[in-house]
């Protein structure tokens, strides 16, 4: 059997007396697997992966990272841990060469070991072009690459990455995902990864967990959560307003949950394929036409609100649903 | 593209070293200088002030110090000259370093790095040490053109750069300890404003035992008038033992007290919550 790479148990982090921004929280992740921590804006992913990593300590709880415990051995969690923090901390000034050898020497190379190891990670994000220009001249997306290439310098067993596309354009975004699942597959690296996009979650985490308010609300992976939830929908769009709005008085018995955005009409429930004949004679019986109908596998955003009550995409800055 | 393989990994893994606490804090000065002088505006504004003292005093009352009592035939560069490289040593670009870190996260994507928390700000004390020389020998060699001769000789010099050395390396810790508590760099700016008592309230233009009053005072307790007239003699009358001592004397009264207080700062800083 495979040993746990993380393992978190009942853990708080209070902010001043009464603030709890992680309440409680317990959750296991295996060696070699992604996991991927969900939740909006403030839901308290950064204060539980400043904990893991040693720069923030639990105010109860127990957390293990490859078997050391986070407050007495955080020498040795750091020798095993890459981490790649939400804001990106590097020095403007120097170059991603320097700050790479730097690095690779802090973590005990010599340094022709260092230099070749520089070399390895300048290729491997891509950046050999610019290892000799400061990292104050990088785009956004550079500056992500680089700071994945730190974290990896000393071959962490396990990787922590938190939010490493927010505000990353697509193309980027794409990089820094091709390069986690490669280092998963390749180097059976275990990742650990806090996101608000629900697209991101969904594309490389064999397992989540959704955290909303410091509490983890859901746990599994992707697929197993949508179908838990067994929530198809159809969405179903009209030349105005005001034909959305009498369809969606005309349906709204029709589904466990309709809902009306704009000019079109949403309406959730089980089997919806076999649905469909019935509201379109509906409609049109009604004299309403419709423009376009889809049908619509759950996402992890139907899941959110179902298990919170509250649409991710009104908390999270941006959301990726495709509706 | 290509990616370290499993047994890149293990051989790699096997030459790590650990590395001494002075080898980091060397590292850690190195980088702190190189990216300072990539920054000229930390270092460049110390070597105006140094060089406008030197300038500006000699120019104004160089001239019409022959006539005081007490200076006759003494070069007043000679006797102004230690008041500029005080200032410049007063004044270490470390902490400004240290609130860059601190501001752009770096402070602590190294802490998650097995260095030695200390190496984290020696580094930056030790480079503002070395900013400090380099800045006193740009001051000496205007000095020197200016007609200074030293009386105690190239080794009054080399003294006289150790005495920076200390002083910008203890008192440089003041800035690094605001640096560590608030980082802000405003507060850090300020906390360099120090520097003004340090030095004006002193014997920094006449004689101690012409001085009247209040201000006479505020220069006998100031451990800078000794760091002054050590220097002084220096250059004046060449190695007075005596006036040497309580020059050490004071440069470690000023410097022990910052830098402890940079000690303790970092404890406070890196303590996690």
């Amino acid at each position: 059997m495979k040993k746990n790479a993380i393992e978190v148990e009942g853990l708080v982090k209070l902010f001043g007396d009464s603030f709890r921004a992680v309440d409680n929280i317990s959750f296991e992740v295996a060696s070699g697997e992604i996991f991927g921590f969900l939740g909006p804006n403030g839901a308290g992913k950064s204060t539980t992966v400043r904990i893991l990593t040693t720069l923030s300590l639990p105010t109860a709880g127990r957390v293990s990272i490859g078997g050391h415990d986070v407050v007495k051995e955080a020498r040795k969690v750091r020798r095993i841990s890459g981490v790649a923090l939400q804001e990106v901390g590097l020095d403007s000034l120097m170059t991603a060469a320097e700050l790479l050898l730097l690095q690779a020497r802090l973590f005990g190379l010599s340094r022709p070991a260092a230099a070749r190891r520089v070399e390895e990670l300048l290729q491997l994000v891509q950046l050999e072009k610019f290892a000799n220009k400061p990292v104050g001249q990088y785009s956004g997306g550079m500056r992500r690459r680089l700071d994945l290439a730190l974290a990896l310098v000393h071959q962490p067993e396990i990787l922590f990455l938190d939010e490493p596309t927010t505000g990353l354009d697509p193309v980027s975004r794409r990089d820094i995902w091709a390069e986690v699942r490669r280092l998963n597959r390749e180097l059976g690296m275990t990742i650990f990864l806090t996101t608000q996009y629900l697209e991101e979650a969904d594309e490389l985490a064999d397992r989540i967990a959704i955290i909303n308010r410091g509490r983890i609300v859901i746990e599994g992976s992707p697929e197993t959560l949508k179908v838990g939830l067994g929530n198809e929908s159809i969405n179903i769009s009209f030349v105005d307003q005001e034909a959305a709005q009498l369809a969606h008085s005309l349906l709204c018995t029709d589904a466990k949950q309709v809902q009306i955005e704009q000019k079109s009409v949403r309406l959730y429930l089980q089997g919806a394929a076999t649905a469909v004949p019935g509201l379109i004679s509906k409609l049109t019986d009604a004299n309403i036409k419709p423009l376009s109908l889809m049908l619509t596998e759950p996402t992890l955003d139907d899941v959110f609100l179902e298990v919170t009550g509250e649409a991710f995409s009104e908390k999270a800055l941006m959301s990726n649903q495709s509706t | 593209m290509t990616i370290a393989t499993q047994s890149d990994q293990v051989t790699s893994t096997n030459r790590m070293i650990s590395y001494s606490w002075l080898a980091q804090i060397l590292m850690m000065t190195a980088r702190s200088l190189r990216t300072l002088i990539r920054k000229p505006e930390t270092f460049v504004p110390g070597i105006f002030t140094s060089v406008f003292f030197l300038l500006i005093f000699n120019g104004a009352l160089g001239s019409s110090a022959q006539f005081l009592p007490g200076f006759e035939g003494v070069d007043y560069i000679a006797f102004i000259l230690p008041l500029s490289i005080i200032s410049a040593a007063l004044d270490s670009p470390a902490g400004q370093a240290l609130v860059r870190d601190l501001e752009s996260g770096y402070f602590d994507k190294l802490l998650l790095t097995p260095i030695k928390r200390s190496a984290l700000v020696l580094g930056h004390i030790l480079a503002g040490g070395i900013t400090v020389v380099f800045i006193s020998l740009v001051v000496l060699a205007l000095a020197f053109l200016l007609g200074l001769r030293p009386a105690a000789g190239s080794a009054g010099i080399l003294v006289l750069l150790a005495f920076t050395l200390l002083i910008g390396v203890g008192f440089g810790g003041l800035t690094v300890g605001v640096a560590l508590r608030t980082g802000s760099s405003a507060a850090t700016q300020g906390a360099s404003f120090a520097f003004f008592p340090f030095v004006f309230l002193t014997s920094a233009f006449f004689p101690l035992d012409f001085l009247q009053g209040w201000l006479r005072i505020a220069a006998t307790v100031n451990p800078v008038t000794y760091i002054l007239d050590a220097l002084r003699s220096l250059m004046i009358s060449g190695f007075d033992l005596e006036s040497l001592f309580f020059g050490i004397l004071a440069s470690l009264v000023i410097s022990i007290g910052p830098f402890l207080f940079a000690v303790v700062s970092l404890r406070v800083r890196t303590c996690r919550q």
